[in-house]
């Protein structure tokens, strides 16, 4: 049913991610896109921690390469990664917005376009607004959009800005999502 | 072919006509009845008339605008689906090149000067080249010790195990018996704890397995094992059946 | 940020923005990425308060100065000075000075520039190197108000900080303020740096392109157009260099599978390739 899993977040959501990738099911049929704020100049490392743990492949992609089912993808760093038709990426040197590249708002707005109602949205602990925005794209156009519990969250700002923005489907704690996960494929058919 | 804007502009004039219209004709009827020239039946049926036309080609009117929108909303879908598809078919091309060009790949597989690299060097080279041009996730290369007869892990891609990948004779473990048979093995979808006792790859997430001989005149003198998510086609088979025949003749040069 | 992100343009409006460039211009923007090139649109549709897509075709085909602001402003410019540092380092430290080896002269072609932060910083780097003499300098760029916009020097303040701070990992000599100048509160760079440049309009099709060049730069531009046009600008870019000459694109870029025909990968982390 959904074709697409969409996340995003900044501080304090490093080891949620790895966590979900760790619970994900090794087989899921669709791709998992995770746009998260990084330091500019750090290449390689970021991928290789989020891998350590996960059932599934974790890369960057590069531009214009095909989107694939069972992946996670990487936005990587000073780079706008876009979800473009027809399955492919789009990256972009475009100017920061919320002062960050990649911007999850960006991200999130091209995803919901491209996946329309089949998307689902995810925003984590992070430390400014990028992201609400663009869940709320995600929520017009009748995707799942899920919150990190901000009492859950290392940093509240991104969840809470997220919530303010759009009445979400679940708010959620880190233990809630991980089940949400594991019952994935049981429930997306 | 009118233009929505047009269309639009279009049926506001004539609505703002019909209601000076209708304004008109209700004061001209209210200065007639003030007059005495009209009896009131004949009024009110005319009023009725009038606020019945009007009401009608007001919902006339919001169903154009509804269906115009409609057919914006659905010319605006299919343009999307187009421009997806067109998209995707870029994809499809260079997925069809791919199938053709075997010599190629194999050429971008094997490193130039081989000598130079050494035996561990070149083997991880071979491997990590393939990755570049599949899905590779986990690879080991094994060489045949010429003295003992077994096959040493000398190369290895994205091999994270704590144990180090087991060494074995022709017949022994599954790539012993690709050795012995000289032959291709490509098993798909091994449930997992099969997988990881008969491999050497360890506590491996991939399901699919190709194993590959290579031989020289004498027998079989290497083997790689290459673990995907994806299982390897028809296709890239052939390709390294190619490239094992290559590596047959290089393999002994190097040291 | 002076652009609402809630601003979309349908794509049907899209294709017809696209189709009056085509017939009033001959500029065929059809193999521009589609997400990427709209989201430009969309920007530029605010900017100039024409929201009403009639509006803007309009004024496009009437108004031809409108028209190469409109071109200035969809291209994407580069992020700063200094992009990925370790880059420069390479080519300061092994890239240039193996070319120089090979020959006394050198032809650098920064193809599609924008905002100039490429050129001005190989012209930095060849200024602190002491290379300005051995090594002519070619860009392309689009139109003559990019071109004036380039030697202008004007540089966008937001950019400053970032690129004082790759400068300062590519351990450059000095301080990058050293090439800039506060001037009524805007940042302009030295165009003495840039005298020696030779600029050209690059026609859309690419049949002006320089000859003879032993490096294109070539960064992070080549993510705004299709497979089909990037495999089409490659092959001009294998045209125009002498055989071993050398191609550098961005990180996350790679000349693709159709163009690996032309050109070898040498350095995979600096995305760096040889004509074959």
């Amino acid at each position: 049913m959904y074709k697409a899993i969409m996340i995003g977040g900044s501080a304090g959501s490093f080891q949620v991610v790895a966590n979900i990738l760790g619970v994900i099911p090794r087989d899921i049929e669709i791709p998992v896109f995770l746009c998260l704020h990084r330091l500019k100049h750090v290449r390689s490392g970021f991928v290789e921690a989020l891998s350590l743990k996960s059932n599934i492949p974790v890369v960057e992609p590069f531009d214009k390469e095909p989107i694939k089912a069972g992946r996670a993808y990487l936005a990587p760093a000073n780079y706008h990664m876009f979800i473009e038709l027809g399955n492919r990426f789009a990256l972009s040197t475009e100017e920061p917005v919320n002062h960050s590249r990649p911007s999850i708002d960006l991200t999130f707005i091209t995803a919901a376009q491209a996946y329309r109602n089949k998307l689902i949205g995810i925003i984590l602990s992070g430390a400014n607004r990028d992201g609400s925005f663009g869940l709320k794209k995600i929520s017009e156009f009748g995707g799942l959009t899920i919150v990190q519990d901000p009492k859950d969250c290392e940093v509240k700002t991104m969840t809470e800005a997220a919530l303010q923005l759009t009445k979400v489907d679940h708010v959620f704690t880190v233990d809630k999502i991980l089940d949400y996960f594991r019952q994935f494929k049981f429930t997306n058919t | 072919m009118i233009s929505l804007k047009n269309y639009k502009i279009l049926s506001y004039v004539l609505l703002v006509l019909v209601a000076i219209i209708t304004v008109a004709i209700t004061n001209l009827l209210l200065n007639l009845i003030i007059s005495g020239k009209l009896s009131e039946f004949a009024i009110i049926y005319v009023i009725v008339n009038l606020l019945i036309n009007f009401t009608m080609f007001f919902l006339v009117f919001r169903i154009i605008h509804n269906l115009i929108e409609k057919d914006a909303e659905l010319k605006e879908a299919l343009e999307r689906e187009q421009a997806s598809k067109e998209i995707m078919e870029e994809n499809v091309e260079s997925e069809e090149i791919k199938k053709i060009d075997i010599e190629e790949l194999i050429q971008q597989i094997i490193p130039p000067s081989p000598q130079n690299l050494g035996m561990e060097k070149f083997t991880e080279k071979i491997l990590s080249n393939i990755a570049k041009i599949s899905e590779l996730v986990q690879g080991i290369f094994y060489v045949k010790n010429k003295e003992n007869g077994e096959f040493e892990p000398v190369g290895k891609f994205a091999y994270f195990s704590n144990q180090p990948p087991k060494v074995f004779v022709e017949g022994e473990t599954l790539p012993g018996q690709v050795a012995k048979d000289k032959k291709i093995l490509n098993i798909n979808n091994i449930p997992t704890d099969y997988f990881t006792v008969v491999s050497g790859l360890g506590n491996g997430l991939p399901r699919n397995l190709l194993i590959v001989p290579i031989l020289d005149k004498e027998g079989t003198i290497a083997v790689f094992e290459l673990a995907t998510f994806k299982a390897y086609d028809k296709d890239f088979e052939k390709l390294f059946e190619k490239l094992a025949v290559l590596l047959g003749k290089i393999i002994n040069k190097i040291k | 940020m002076d652009y609402s992100l809630d601003f979309e343009i349908g794509i049907v409006d899209f294709r017809n923005i696209i189709k009056v460039i085509k017939d009033t211009y001959d500029y065929d923007f059809t193999d521009y990425s589609l997400i990427s090139l709209k989201r430009r649109f969309e920007q530029v549709i605010q900017l100039h308060n024409l929201k009403h897509i009639d509006l803007l075709i309009d004024r496009l085909r009437e108004d031809k100065l409108f028209f190469q602001t409109f071109l200035q402003e969809i291209a994407v410019e580069s992020t700063e000075m200094f992009r990925d540092p370790s880059l420069w380092r390479y080519m300061r430290d092994e890239l240039l000075p193996s070319m120089l080896n090979e020959s006394s002269k050198l032809k650098i072609w920064i193809p599609m520039c924008v905002s100039g932060d490429e050129l001005f910083t190989l012209a930095i780097l060849l200024k602190e190197q002491g290379l300005m003499n051995q090594v002519d300098i070619v860009t392309t760029c689009l139109n003559e108000l990019i071109i004036s916009h380039i030697k202008s020097g004007i540089f966008k303040n937001y950019k400053i900080e970032v690129s004082e701070d790759n400068f300062a990992r590519y351990q450059g000599k000095g301080k990058l303020s050293d090439y800039y100048q506060r001037i009524n509160d805007q940042s302009v760079r030295d165009s003495s740096l840039i005298k020696n440049v030779e600029f050209i309009k690059q026609n859309i099709n690419f049949d002006n392109s320089p000859q003879d060049i032993k490096l294109i730069l070539c960064r992070n531009q080549l993510i705004y157009f299709t497979q089909n046009l990037h495999d089409k600008v490659l092959k001009v870019f294998s045209d125009s260099l002498r055989t071993g000459g050398h191609l550098i694109l961005g990180v996350k870029e790679q000349v693709g599978l159709i163009s690996s025909k032309y050109f070898r990968l040498i350095n995979e982390t600096e995305s760096t390739y040889k004509k074959i």
